[in-house]
């Protein structure tokens, strides 16, 4: 079964009151709580059917005006927010993919942001098998690993191999 | 050089295949596959690109065939008894003339060995050519193209002067390397016997590495030593039995040389862990032992792969499986050169997966 283990840092109390997040993949919900240093959640809806195409969505989900407190010059002085730090699908590290990723609030989308300040939710879009969707939209990315189709094939047709004895 | 088109994508599929099972330590023969890329110490090693790694060097390495028998052996020696034995290394040094011999003309021709009367255990073969880099660090080093890689590594490294033999003549004050057969592909460099008039006529010397030698069949090494630009010779078990990392070495010279390594065997402190286990090895196996057991086997996988077998009995010869890279060092270009040892180690597993039939 699929997993998914989120790293976050940085976790900032405010009045004692502890961040929260809620994570939806595909509009359905797998995590609603205290945001703690890591959480891993199993896709126990799909069982072995996981859609080729995901949206992964973290809402920072108590996140009020009242949580961010100024002194007289408007300096923030205490405030209720997060970083996400690590997103690992199935064992495998998306990396520097993690920066591409939207932070949408009410009023604008900031792009690469893995800052939780503002009332809102982190989006990411992966693919799954997620090995196959890192290795190709790396190269996309750096152009740098043209075998990398041929490369996963024979990985996956070991596993298969090896499983069978 | 000749290349066959191999069968790429059955090589390609066995190097995943071996890759994996190293990291998920299901071989037939637990081991070190993987000298480019061990991994980690903490885990299993059968992410993609811990696989993707060894894949690419799977073949590549000159090591030894992993024989079950010697391995079962070696690990069944006693050899601390070794470390109170004051004639350990003058033991192991006598032993390996008389083993040479035992099996000379054989699979291989040794002419005038006896010509060697200074023999020195050697910390492996690369103490031996350490020290000759030391003893001549103020001349010119010259080696062929494809030759071992450690060599020129080490020479830029220590900024020493070099140059392949390829791009100049032979000059008076250089300095020759040569394996035979040549590291590259197993069989005698074509231009050796040009080297040696060379040699001969300007007065320089050529170390020769024997280091293949008990893995060639075929008399491929043929060699009359009386050349006086021979003076040294080294051997090695290293890429014969799975003990390399025991460094089981000796060098023969005609004249005694006095450079630390000689140094270190008159006043009897070498290592005698190694030179016991060299001893009990020869003492129990012929130096063809694997060209006998495992030369069948090299042609069965030649035929399988379309690859050319060499006469190396672990060795053969194709085009590359994968991109080019040269693993350890710029230097290591043997990308035309594959490995069979672990085709021959994995015949249990590679039945299993059907890529073998008996």
């Amino acid at each position: 079964m699929s997993l998914i283990e989120l790293k976050f840092k940085n976790i900032n109390l405010s009045n004692n009151k502890e961040p929260i997040v809620r994570v939806v993949i595909n509009d359905n919900e797998l995590i609603n709580e205290t945001v703690k240093p890591r959480l891993v959640t199993p896709l126990s809806f799909y069982d072995d059917k996981i859609p080729e195409h995901n949206i992964l969505k973290i809402y920072f989900a108590n996140k009020e005006n009242s949580d961010t407190v100024l002194d007289y010059n408007n300096n923030i002085i205490e405030d209720l927010n997060f970083e996400l730090e690590q997103i690992i699908i199935d064992g495998y590290d998306i990396k520097d993919l993690i920066w591409n990723s939207q932070y949408v609030t009410k009023t604008e989308k900031i792009q690469s942001c893995l800052f939780f300040g503002p009332k809102g939710y982190f989006e990411f879009k992966f693919d799954m098998p997620v090995l196959k969707w890192i290795l190709k939209t790396n190269h996309e990315k750096h152009n740098n690993d043209p075998n990398w189709e041929e490369d996963y094939n024979y990985y996956t047709e070991a596993w298969k191999l090896l499983n069978q004895i | 050089m000749e290349t066959l088109k191999p069968n790429l994508k059955k090589i390609k599929s066995i190097a995943w295949a071996l890759s994996l099972a190293s990291g998920k330590q299901c071989l037939d023969i637990p081991g070190e596959y993987t000298w480019a890329y061990p991994g980690s110490i903490n885990k299993k090693n059968i992410e993609f690109n811990d696989v993707r790694q060894r894949f690419k060097s799977i073949f590549s390495s000159g090591n030894s065939i992993k024989d079950p028998e010697l391995i079962d052996f070696i690990q069944n020696c006693q050899l601390n008894k070794f470390l109170l034995d004051p004639w350990t290394v003058k033991t192991f040094e006598e032993r390996w003339i008389e083993w040479l011999k035992e099996s000379n003309k054989q699979t291989y021709n040794l002419k005038n060995l006896e010509l060697f009367k200074n023999l020195c255990y050697s910390q492996g073969t690369q103490e031996s050519f350490l020290n000759f880099y030391i003893t001549n660090r103020h001349k010119r080093f010259r080696v062929f193209k494809g030759e071992y890689w450690w060599h020129m590594d080490i020479w830029s490294k220590l900024n020493y002067n070099w140059k392949f033999i390829e791009e100049d003549d032979i000059k008076e004050n250089d300095v020759c390397i040569v394996s035979y057969p040549f590291a590259l592909y197993g069989k005698k460099h074509e231009q050796f016997g040009w080297l040696v008039e060379q040699c001969e006529k300007v007065g320089t010397e050529i170390l020769v590495d024997f280091i293949y030698l008990p893995n060639s069949m075929n008399m491929a090494v043929d060699i009359d030593l009386s050349a006086s630009c021979i003076n040294q010779i080294t051997f090695s078990l290293s890429k014969t039995f799975p003990v390399q990392c025991a460094k089981v070495a000796i060098r023969l010279s005609k004249s005694k040389l006095r450079d630390p390594m000689q140094m270190s065997n008159d006043e009897n402190i070498s290592n005698r862990i190694s030179a016991g286990l060299g001893t009990e090895i020869m003492n129990n196996f012929p130096i063809n032992y694997m060209v006998k057991k495992y030369q069948h086997l090299q042609l069965e996988w030649c035929k399988k792969l379309n690859l050319q077998p060499t006469n190396v009995v672990h060795f053969a010869i194709g085009e590359s499986y994968c991109e080019e890279e040269n693993f350890c060092s710029p230097f290591n270009v043997q990308d035309n050169r594959y490995n069979l040892g672990m085709l021959y180690e994995n015949q249990n597993l590679l039945t299993k997966l059907g890529f073998y039939e008996k």
